[in-house]
């Protein structure tokens, strides 16, 4: 069995906590997992809606963690080593489940409902601004996984390219191509679906070019 | 007008904000300057926006979430068992690989062996025309030896 130990610990950085869980110290790993435990739902919810099957997975992902935390280098940060654990236990499960299963009916409903006979400008804006988030999420499902991922690390999890070349694996060069054909995907996906919704966009977001800028 | 690749890859490290102050600066110029670049801007940017909207639907961990993984994590072996555990699953995995390799080159070597590939090895050993006529002619002449007490142990009993 697992020789535990107690220690106090709360604000202490990620490499002395991951020393100490080594060391078979309980507490210090059950402050990691309260310290990630939500940006882990959070991405694995990106993947599965089912909240059961997201439980089973983070668990999973956590006793990966455990079980792995002995060969961190700590190269990158620990948040992208856990990602990536995250990211292919979420992969690997769409993968043996089969996605289509792992959509919502409500998803599907919603692909066919939104912005049909609907004036953007009118009284109905407001609720095609919510239902846009579900078309959002719907055609992020359809698209194929690797670019699914690196736009839920780029648009949900807010992550910078080098962030999500450390997550992946991969060259920062890699992160911007795939991330380019990625949204052109996700557009060209928009089109088709909803030819409707592309133009109008901007009128019912509000959109002004105002994000960019420098690091 | 539509953008060649490189200013949209520009476009996106620009919305992305992962470009320096003087790139991002120099960037701003252009797009004050021009008129389609503003425009694929503000669709990206609308695009984003879905993402946005749809980025605040999020799922939490339940209560007691962390309690359930650290009672999972209880009925683990001990941390030196883990680690001798992963050593030897890598052990493994390369032992495996180093046998599906082996396994694959003595087929090859079967099959070379067998003749299913083509190794140029049989035309070396085909025998000039001449060579093969005169073995023949070789062959004829010791048949005919090897014959001919058979025809004159036929033809005693007769004379007898």
């Amino acid at each position: 069995m697992f020789a535990l130990k107690r220690s106090p610990e709360t604000d202490t950085p990620d490499r002395e906590l991951i020393t100490a869980v080594l060391d078979g110290s309980e507490s210090a790993f059950a402050t990691l997992v309260e310290r990630y435990q939500d940006r882990v739902f959070r991405l694995l919810g990106r993947y599965c809606r089912d909240a059961a099957e997201c439980e089973d997975l983070a668990q999973d992902v956590f006793l990966k963690v455990f079980r792995k935390l002995h060969t961190f280098q700590h190269e990158s940060q620990f948040f992208t080593w856990v990602y990536r654990i995250t990211v292919n236990a979420a992969t690997d499960h769409l993968a043996k489940a089969g996605r289509r299963r792992l959509r919502l009916v409500e998803d599907e409903a919603t692909l066919d409902a939104v912005g049909r006979d609907r004036d953007v400008d009118g009284p109905d804006a407001p609720l095609l601004r919510s239902e846009l988030a579900q078309v959002t999420r719907a055609i992020l499902d359809e698209l194929p996984e690797k670019f699914r991922t690196i736009l839920v690390l780029r648009e949900f999890e807010e992550l910078s390219y080098n962030e999500i070349a450390a997550v992946l694996q991969c060259q920062l060069g890699t992160v911007e191509s795939r991330l380019f054909r990625a949204r052109q995907r996700f557009r060209e996906h928009l089109e088709r679906a909803h030819p409707e919704l592309v133009p109008a966009l901007a009128a019912v977001t509000g959109s002004t070019v105002s994000r960019g800028g420098s690091k | 007008m539509k953008l060649t690749t490189a200013d949209s890859l520009s476009l996106q490290r620009y919305l992305d904000r992962e470009m320096s102050t003087e790139q991002a600066e120099a960037f701003r110029r252009r797009l004050a300057a021009e008129p389609a670049l503003r425009a694929a801007a503000a669709e990206r940017e609308a695009i984003a926006d879905g993402f946005a909207l749809a980025r605040q639907d999020v799922r939490r961990a339940p209560a007691g979430f962390a309690s359930a993984v650290l009672a999972e994590v209880r009925q683990l072996p001990a941390r030196v068992q883990l680690e001798a555990a992963a050593t030897a699953a890598v052990v493994l995995r390369v032992c495996r690989r180093v046998l599906i390799a082996a396994a694959v080159l003595a087929g090859v070597a079967l099959a070379v062996q067998a003749g299913l590939f083509e190794t140029g090895l049989g035309e070396q050993l085909q025998a000039a025309p001449d060579e093969v006529q005169a073995e023949m002619h070789r062959l004829d002449e010791l048949a005919k030896g090897l014959d001919a007490p058979l025809v004159e142990q036929r033809a005693e009993p007769r004379r007898r």
